[in-house]
């Protein structure tokens, strides 16, 4: 494994011998990371690397093994860790439901026990609208989700994964689909909130993006095969080019 | 290795976003804001018309008499030799349009569908319902089919028969694509930095992943022997020949400033390819005689008249002649013989 001048001192997140399953299957194994607050991190690697598995893991959606702490508190599968947030892939998610966008922010605050009952709603869709005043998208709030392009729809999850003001966010492949101008304002967005003190970790196959936004990337093949500064690691990706058989 | 005396030094007033061979010597060139016009190494560069749809794609007929332009308000056809619209529909983003090879029928992404037009401006199909805007489209050589990009792969779609498209699925955003002249392999160049390559008659997929950029051209030369696509800081050449290019390793072209950012094959003679990059640089290179992994030295280097991108590279019919467009509007034609 490549690792490059990282010397983690206060993690906020920290992954130690962490196996990744998804159904029977190891789609991730021995990981050991450290990640410091207001870190832009990208996890990269092919289609099937373990990436999303990864990022499965640490929003406790999927079973693992291995210990896995946000500050003190150790995480489980299946428990949801208030303070981390996850935006899923686009593309995997039904657009075609009857709605509004706000509904959809809305739902980022249910896993939230301080926010639950009939009293609290007018602070929950007071957080909603915040959440969407933070990624430029008020004027989205009451737009059906069909209506939306792809670069409004993702700032409707990443508004979502913010309700909760999460200080580590998860994003699985967030500009998959997006032109050139829509990626530059996610990208903005996602350096705002690292520069705020929130660690972002998200799957990105973008490379050239990587390399010139990112403070740092992990590369994953079914475990971590480098972890280092991207202008460092990314080149290593592009030796000895062949194309390979892909056995879905 | 010989350097060659530019003929013709133009500037266009707006920057050229593609071009297209049109009627004799000429081609016809669209601009970022959607204007269309004509360059010959006799009269130089002249405006034609101001379309104002945002230019985005450009395809003329094969006659060269009618250009079809993408743009981003929409879809114009326009007759090159009368100089006047023959229909316009706009209102919705269209990133790509093709014209069959008798000149018969240009299809034309609207959005995520496909529309086929004949060459009066008449609607005859609509077709898809694609997973997103389609990015790029290829009619097959049987003049029946189209390739398709969209996000989750390449569909391949009958212009004649209200079939299932053929699914070429890849989990991922397509930019561009190449069909192999005899129709047996579609290349795709892809946002994730990885090249794709779906054999047409099976399931076989083959890939390169971990290209530093955007892979955002690809193309087969004539013979359909070889494939170039940029995506580094070299242009990488795929043999082709018998069963294909798995496991094999790629001729390099090296030395492409911020990429190869055009790319262009001779028309007749195969593994001939004139390349252009992000300083300026034109170069042809003879890709049979290199060797696989080892960066190639260019059979000739273009004096170059600008140090801005180059934008596109046009050979003419003969392949004695090479029409280069740069990024800052410099055009000019440089003699290959």
């Amino acid at each position: 494994m490549i690792a490059v001048n990282l010397l983690t001192k206060n993690p906020v997140l920290t992954l130690n011998g962490i196996n990744v399953f998804r159904d029977q299957f190891c789609a991730v194994k021995n990981v050991n990371l450290d990640f410091e607050a207001g870190e832009l991190v990208a996890l990269s690697g092919r289609n099937g690397a373990g990436k999303s598995s990864l990022l499965l893991a640490i929003a406790g959606l999927t079973n693992f093994t291995g210990t896995l702490k946000f500050k003190e508190s150790e995480c489980h599968h299946g428990h949801h860790q208030p303070g981390i947030g996850y935006v899923p892939q686009r593309a995997n998610l039904r657009w075609d439901l009857p709605m509004r966008a706000i509904d959809v922010v809305l739902t980022g605050t249910a896993g939230d026990h301080h926010l639950a009952g009939y009293k609290n709603k007018s602070k929950r869709v007071k957080l909603a609208w915040e959440a969407l005043e933070l990624v430029e998208g008020s004027h989205l709030g009451d737009r059906l989700l069909s209506t939306l392009s792809g670069g409004q729809a993702q700032r409707i999850l990443i508004a979502r994964s913010l309700v909760s003001k999460p200080e580590v966010l998860l994003l699985d492949e967030p500009l998959s689909g997006l032109d050139a101008p829509s990626s530059q304002r996610i990208l903005d967005l996602l350096k705002q909130r690292a520069n705020e003190g929130t660690l972002i970790i998200a799957a990105m196959h973008e490379l050239d993006i990587v390399q010139g936004h990112f403070s740092r990337a992990v590369l994953l093949s079914g475990e971590v095969i480098a972890d280092g500064a991207p202008t460092q690691v990314i080149p290593t990706l592009y030796v000895n080019p062949t194309l390979s058989e892909v056995t879905v | 290795m010989e350097t060659l005396e530019a003929t013709e030094l133009e500037k266009m007033p707006v920057s050229p976003v593609t071009m297209s061979h049109a009627k004799g010597d000429s081609a016809v060139i669209l601009d970022a804001d959607g204007g269309l016009g004509s360059w010959s190494p006799s009269i130089g560069y002249l405006k034609i018309a101001d379309l104002d749809s945002g230019g985005t794609d450009l395809s003329v007929n094969p006659s060269g008499t009618v250009a079809a332009v993408a743009g981003s308000d929409g879809f114009v056809l326009y007759d090159l030799v009368n100089e006047e619209l023959i229909t316009e529909h706009r209102g919705q983003w269209s990133s790509s349009v093709a014209w069959n090879k008798d000149g018969s029928i240009v299809a034309v992404a609207f959005g995520k569908k496909v529309k086929l037009y004949t060459i009066d401006g008449t609607c005859i199909r609509t077709a898809g319902d694609f997973a997103s805007t389609v990015m790029d489209l290829s009619w097959l050589p049987d003049q029946e089919n189209i390739a398709v990009a969209s996000f989750g792969g390449v569909s391949i779609m009958s212009t004649v028969n209200d079939v299932e498209p053929m699914q070429k699925e890849f989990v991922g955003s397509l930019l561009c694509l190449a069909v192999s002249p005899a129709a047996d392999w579609i290349v795709s160049g892809n946002q994730d930095c990885s090249l794709q390559v779906f054999k047409i008659k099976d399931s076989t997929r083959l890939e390169m992943q971990g290209f530093p950029r955007k892979v955002t051209d690809a193309q087969f030369d004539s013979s359909g022997l070889w494939l170039a696509n940029n995506g580094a800081d070299e242009v990488t050449v795929w043999d082709f020949k018998g069963k294909g290019p798995k496991g094999r390793a790629p001729r390099i072209l090296p030395k492409h400033v911020y990429g190869g950012t055009a790319l262009a094959w001779h028309p007749t003679k195969a593994g001939v390819i004139a390349t252009g990059d992000g300083a300026g640089l034109v170069r042809i290179w003879d890709v049979a005689k290199g060797v696989p992994e080892k960066p190639m030295p260019p059979m000739k280097r273009i004096k170059s008249y600008s140090s801005s991108e180059v934008r596109f590279i046009l050979w003419d019919s003969t392949g004695n002649n090479l029409v280069v467009c740069h990024a800052d509007g410099v055009i000019y034609q440089e003699s290959i013989v």
